[in-house]
Parts: C-alpha cells; structure tokens; sequence
C-alpha cells in the first residue's frame, strides 16, 4: 500500500506492506538512525515519537500510523546543530557503544518537553524502556539532569 | 617522567559521541547495499542428531530464492570460530555446516534470496531428515565411560595441547606446587565446597551483523561487526578459501560486544554468499538467534578445597574447575586456564596449591569469550569459599583478606605455571590498592552494620555481600598491536590504528595517548581504525588489552613521529636537536629564543 507519513517534519509518500513495521519503514527509507535491537519492544532502541508520545517502533504497524506526526533522532538535530540533550550526552560521556543512545536521546527529550525540571526517578522512570548493555545509567541520567539545566537557562536567555 | 598532563587522564569527549547521539554514525546495518542478497540460517531443533539428507528442492523451486547452502555443497574445512591469534588455541572442531548437529540452535543450512521474507519461508521449506541420537547434558558424565561422544577423531587442536576426542575431553590443565596431603594434615580445619556459575548471554545490543561485497576492483569487502577484523580476514580466508589478499575487512560502530562478537560465525556464510553469486549479501541474526546459535559465557563448576589453621592460616588450596564447553570446543582451553590463572594467584603466600581444569563437550551452547573470561567463573567460587570459610573459623571476612592477598613487589608461582596453553610468563605487582578498595567499600555498604543481618523491607529481605577480584590486561607474548602516524601541513596527524573500538572508547583513548606525545590538542588527531586494508595490524579488542597493548604501540609511534619532528625542527633553526623543547605544537630553542610551529615544520 501506499500512504503519506510525516517523518520529522516531512511528509512523503511511501510504499510499504499492510503488515510492514514502523521500524523497517524508516529504516527502508533511510532512517537508519532507528535502531533495530530485539523486535519485541524490550529494548528501546527503535523508540521514536508518536505525536509527541514514546513508541517503540518494531511495535508499531506504518499502516495505522498514516498523517501521524513520526520523530526520529535526526528530526532534533544533526551533527552540525546537535539538541541541547545531544550535546549533553557527548559531552557527559553519555555515549558508550551508543547503539541505544538514539532511543535515549528522545525519550529524554520527551520527558524533559513534559517535565523540564526532573529528579533522578523520574529521569529512571522516563528511560525505564530503554537498554543500555554498556551500562552506562550513572552518565546517562547526569546527561539528562545537565540536559534539563541548559535547556532551562536557554529558555530564561529567551524571556 | 612527565608530569602536567594535558591530554591523558583528563576528562575528554568521546571523538565519535557526537555522531552517535545525533544518529550519523554506522553500525553495519547502516550501510547500503545496492541490490543485495539476503541470508536466513535454518538451525537444529535437536541436541544431538545425525542428518541422514537434506532435500532442498522445494526450497529452491520458491520465487527469489537464489542458494541453499547444506553440508553437501559447502566444503568441509574445520576450524574454530574462536577469533584468537593464530594458532587458535582453540580445537579445529567446527564446520560451516556439518552433517551431524550438537546442539538446539547449531546450523543446519542457509537460504540465499533476493528478500529477507523469502529467505525466511523457503528456510522453513528444506526437508531435512534427522537420525536423532542419544544427547549428553550433564557435563559431570561427559567424560563417564559409554557416554556419547560429541566429536570424531578427525578434530584436533592447532596447538598440539591435549584433547581427547573420544572422551570429550575439549582442554584440560594441570598444576601444583608443595604437598597438599602434607599440607591436610597439619591443617586445623579442611572446608571442601563446591559452587557452580550458569550460563550467561552477552546481550549486545546490537545483534550480530555482517555485509559482503565486491568492490568496484573485485576486492572482497566484509563490514562486520566484530571485535577482531583481522582475526576475520584469517578465518574467512582459509574457510571460504579465498586468497587474503583479495579481502578486505571493514569495522564501523560496533553496538557492543563484551566477548561474543570475538567469534567469527557469520563472516565466513555471507562471504560465500557473495563468493558464489557475485552480488552483495546481508547476514543479520535476530535476538532469538543470538541468544540460541551464537556463544554464551561457559558454565563453570568449582570444588574447592581448603586448609586453614585456626589463626588463619592458609596450608593448603586445591582448585577442580569443570568447565561445560558445550558443543563445540570455542575457548575451551583458554577461559579453563584464566579460571585458575586470574584467581590463584591473588593469595600467593599459600605454599600448597594444586589446580585441576577440564573442559567438556556437552549436546549445549557453546560458550565462548565473556568479560572476565573464566576470572569470573573462579572468583565467583573462591569469593564465596572465602565467605564460608571466614565464618567458620569465626574471622572477619575483609581482613582476612586483607592479611593474604598478594602485594606490591610480589608474585606468584601460577604467573609462571599457567599461561595459555604453555607454561605461563613470570609477573611482578607494580601497584596494588586492594586494601584501600577493601576499606572504602567497607565503609560504604555499611558492612560491620548490616553483614549477617537480614534486613526486611516489606516482602524483600537484603543484606550485604563483599568480593574480591584480580584481573589482567592482555596475553604475555602473544597479544600485539601497531600504529602508523601521518603528519599534515596544519599540524594535524592521520593515526590509523588496527584497534577496534566496539563502543569502549579506544579511538579515543589511544587518540589522547597520541596528541599527549605529540602535545598537540585531541582534536588534531584523526583517527581511522580497524580496516584491514587502510590499518596496521591489531589483535582485535579483548583481554580488557587495547589501551595497553595497542597504546604502547601507539605511543612509540609518536615519539617516532616526535623525533623526526625534533630533527627537521633542529635543521630549521639551525641547532642541535638536544637543545630543543617541543609544547604547543611547536619546538624551540629558548636559548635562542627562537621556535617554529608544527605546521611550520610540515609546510
């Protein structure tokens, strides 16, 4: 079949299979940002947002996601213009293998839309779906929490 | 020695952080294959079978499907997929696909097509015909008389160490020292426990991935995610038999690895797929398949036996390690050794010691290379003696410890006993804080408070534990490592580097250690590491050894570099190299007064 998906922002028409994932969608269609790690919603690799929402993609058929609003990592910032919570990530040495880091990144960056002031539970309830067989919470978190004050102090520069 | 450091021990980014965060980086399933073909392996439902045939017609006549490799049209070449230095210490008892299988998960055929889906229905479509045998699961009765015997005699070991097939005798290691019968005599108390670690999967995150092509001069490109590229270009070239020089190995990102991607298990059946049909090939496991078919970190039981004398003395220690091997023979040896050469030595004083290792076959999955690598099997055991025994004699566990473990300026008989697969390499203590660890760690779990006291929290009860580890970084003259270094007109440098990070960080650790010789900023540093073909040669990332290992090639690379830098800067100004001091990029004479800078130099 043959649909329209707003990915990042873009609207493109794209053809895929009544049965096809969301993860192999963008993937098939250059989104290798979106990591594919066990297929079963266990571990968080392929986490994008759904209108805003944390979805693990491998769970998602495109078929019911038609005009829906689909963010990956790169529809935050790229190499050039990382997002604030990119940047923190680098720099806190957040990143390890960095195979889970895509799905961190945005379900940091959803948290911090909704709860821009987090403490340490909530970051670790936030990033609960997400795997990192590094092993590297300790860093993550501190990159949310460093996330979430630069984000802040950027916000009050703006007002 | 220097002293300010600006580079090393400080706190740097990670060079490839920032393309890993904004999603730029690629892992091997990230790269583009133009019009690839797509592999699917059909594995054993059976422990322990004989295949009496495989019909793969009905397989073949399916729209897309392009191959059916089986045991009647691959070549039989044993080997090990154990990626270690060769020789493998390793037994060669591994085919491409065999005619018997050994385990639930081992490889029975692979379908070549144009479509993963297609792949995957026409796997489910060969007709294979099994004579199911009689399987071995309980590693205690490998060796018992009558038991089935996993492998024939054609397999053997490269390195000549004993292995007896017929027992399913996968390794076995033998050592001693003192008189342990004495030694129980004099002994007030004997404690004789034994203690037994599972099976663990190494869970990367990213499954095992390979991508093969031809490039445009019909060179063979594997870009595999591996920790040992050069290890792969051996292994598939003596496998596939394909001449070396015309393969070459590629390592991107690698989603983590912790020892199971030190195991060359795809590379080989993608290279053939490609070989065969000259067309690019993908080979990507998913999770089931690499918690079924690819290694896990081996089952190992642990007797030991241990003699004290009431004020705690140790007489004597005897260590009897049955390692479960599973169906092939994947490390056998090696991880058997490190389960008594990384732990006996931690108590060196003890002057009886006797360490008996065996590693089985059994009808289960193969174990292999997993951080700690047979240190952790073995200490999990002593740790545990060590509890048992400490509160029988009614001692405190961290200072016994304290009053036994091997110091500074020490060194152990089992250093040299017990290498891997020989006779081991005489090594000394440098530095030890073990006893400052013990104390903090005391201090911080509370462990005078709460050991031996159950604390409830509602439906949970916890306690507090404490344990003792020693590990060591690479093999003694085996392990090696290079660097080449290329210097530019800005006062940058090329550093290619056979290591392979897989998400630990040594490009850019290895980069730190380079730009701190060269005092230079690390961002002068460009990296390029594990290529076969664009790199020096590097064992690959294990035995905890890259910064070690690879660094001290690295760092003799650059005082290479440095010296020359020193000489063409001497002629510039018309000195003597000696005079000469090189910091921020530059060399100068400050008797002159005079300098010149590192693009200066390379203009």
């Amino acid at each position: 079949m043959k649909a329209n998906l707003k990915i990042n922002g873009k609207i493109t028409e794209i053809e895929f299979s009544v049965k096809e994932r969301l993860l192999h969608t963008l993937r098939d269609h250059g989104h290798k940002e979106v990591k594919s790690g066990c297929e079963e919603g266990e571990c968080g690799a392929c986490l994008v947002l759904l209108n805003g929402r944390p979805v693990n993609s491998c769970l998602i058929f495109t078929a019911s996601v038609i005009n829906e609003s689909i963010l990956t990592v790169k529809g935050i910032g790229d190499l050039h213009e990382p997002h604030i919570i990119q940047q923190a990530f680098a720099d806190c040495g957040a990143v390890q293998c960095g195979f889970c880091t895509p799905g961190m990144v945005l379900a940091a960056y959803a948290l911090l839309r909704d709860n821009p002031d987090p403490d340490e539970r909530q970051i670790k309830t936030a990033l609960s779906g997400n795997l990192c067989r590094c092993t590297g919470y300790i860093k993550i978190i501190e990159a949310v929490r460093v996330a979430a004050q630069r984000l802040q102090k950027e916000d009050k520069n703006e007002t | 020695m220097k002293r300010n450091y600006t580079s090393i021990g400080k706190d740097k980014r990670k060079i490839d952080s920032l393309s890993l965060a904004t999603g730029s980086a690629k892992f091997v399933d990230d790269f583009a294959l133009k019009d690839p073909l797509y592999c699917k392996l059909l594995y054993s439902p059976w422990a322990f079978a004989e295949i009496t045939d495989i019909d793969d017609r009905r397989a073949r006549s399916e729209k897309g499907v392009v191959d059916v490799l089986h045991y009647k049209n691959v070549k039989a070449v044993l080997h090990t997929s154990a990626g270690q230095g060769f020789p493998e210490p390793s037994p060669y008892d591994n085919l491409l696909f065999d005619k018997k299988v050994r385990f639930v998960g081992d490889r029975v055929a692979m379908v070549i097509a144009e479509s993963p889906e297609t792949a995957e229905k026409a796997a489910g479509l060969i007709d294979v015909q099994y004579k199911v045998l009689e399987p071995l699961f309980d590693a205690e009765k490998a060796m018992d008389p009558g038991a089935p015997q996993i492998h024939d005699s054609s397999r053997y070991t490269p390195i000549g160490v004993k292995y007896e097939v017929e027992k399913n005798l996968a390794a076995e290691v033998e050592l001693g020292f003192g008189n342990i019968e004495k030694a129980e005599v004099a002994s007030d108390l004997i404690i004789e426990r034994t203690y037994k670690a599972h099976y663990a999967s190494h869970c990367a995150i990213e499954p095992h991935s390979v991508k093969t092509f031809f490039d445009e001069t019909g060179r063979l490109v594997i870009i595999t995610s591996t920790q040992v590229p050069f290890h792969v270009r051996r292994i598939v070239s003596r496998v596939c038999d394909f001449p070396l020089a015309k393969i070459r190995v590629i390592k991107p990102r690698i989603g983590g690895g912790f020892g199971g991607k030190q195991e060359v298990l795809l590379e080989p059946l993608a290279a053939l797929a490609t070989i065969r049909h000259k067309r690019p090939a993908r080979l990507v496991l998913s999770r089931p398949e690499v918690f079924q078919s690819t290694r896990t970190r081996h089952p190992v039981r642990t007797h030991l036996k241990t003699g004290v004398k009431k004020n705690g003395e140790i007489t004597f220690l005897a260590m009897d390690t049955l390692l479960n091997s599973g169906a092939y023979g994947s490390h056998a040896l090696t991880v058997l050794s490190n389960c008594g050469s990384k732990v006996l030595p931690l108590f060196n004083k003890i002057p009886n010691m006797h360490f008996t290792g065996r590693s089985v076959y059994t009808n289960l999955p193969v174990g292999g290379a997993y951080r700690g690598y047979g240190a952790t099997q073995g200490y999990f055991a002593l740790n545990q003696h060590l509890d048992i025994l400490t509160r029988e004699l009614g001692l405190d566990l961290p200072e016994f410890i304290k009053e036994h473990h091997i110091r500074e300026g020490e060194t152990s008989k089992v250093f040299e006993v017990l290498g891997e697969g020989k006779s081991g390499v005489s090594q000394y203590i440098h530095s030890c804080k073990l006893d400052t660890c013990i104390d903090l760690c005391v201090k911080e779990i509370g462990w005078y408070k709460k050991h031996d006291k159950k604390i409830r929290n509602g439906d949970k009860v916890r306690g507090v534990g404490l344990a003792v580890s020693m590990q060591g970084s690479g093999i003694p003259l085996v392990d090696m490592g290079s660097a080449r270094m290329k210097m530019n007109e800005d006062g940058s440098f090329n550093l290619d580097i056979g290591a392979t990070d897989i998400g630990t960080g040594s490009d850019t650790v290895l980069a730190q250690i380079a730009a701190e010789v060269l005092e230079v900023e690390l961002d002068k540093m460009i990296v390029l590491s594990s290529d076969t073909d664009r790199t020096p040669f590097d064992v690959g990332a294990y035995a905890s050894s890259t910064t070690y290992v690879s660094g001290r090639a690295v760092k003799k690379c650059a005082l290479k570099i440095k010296e020359q830098i020193r000489e063409v800067a001497a002629a510039m100004l018309g000195t003597s190299p000696d005079d000469l001091e090189i910091r921020n990029a530059a060399v100068s004479d400050p008797r002159l007064n005079k300098s010149v800078s590192y693009s200066d130099i390379c203009d």
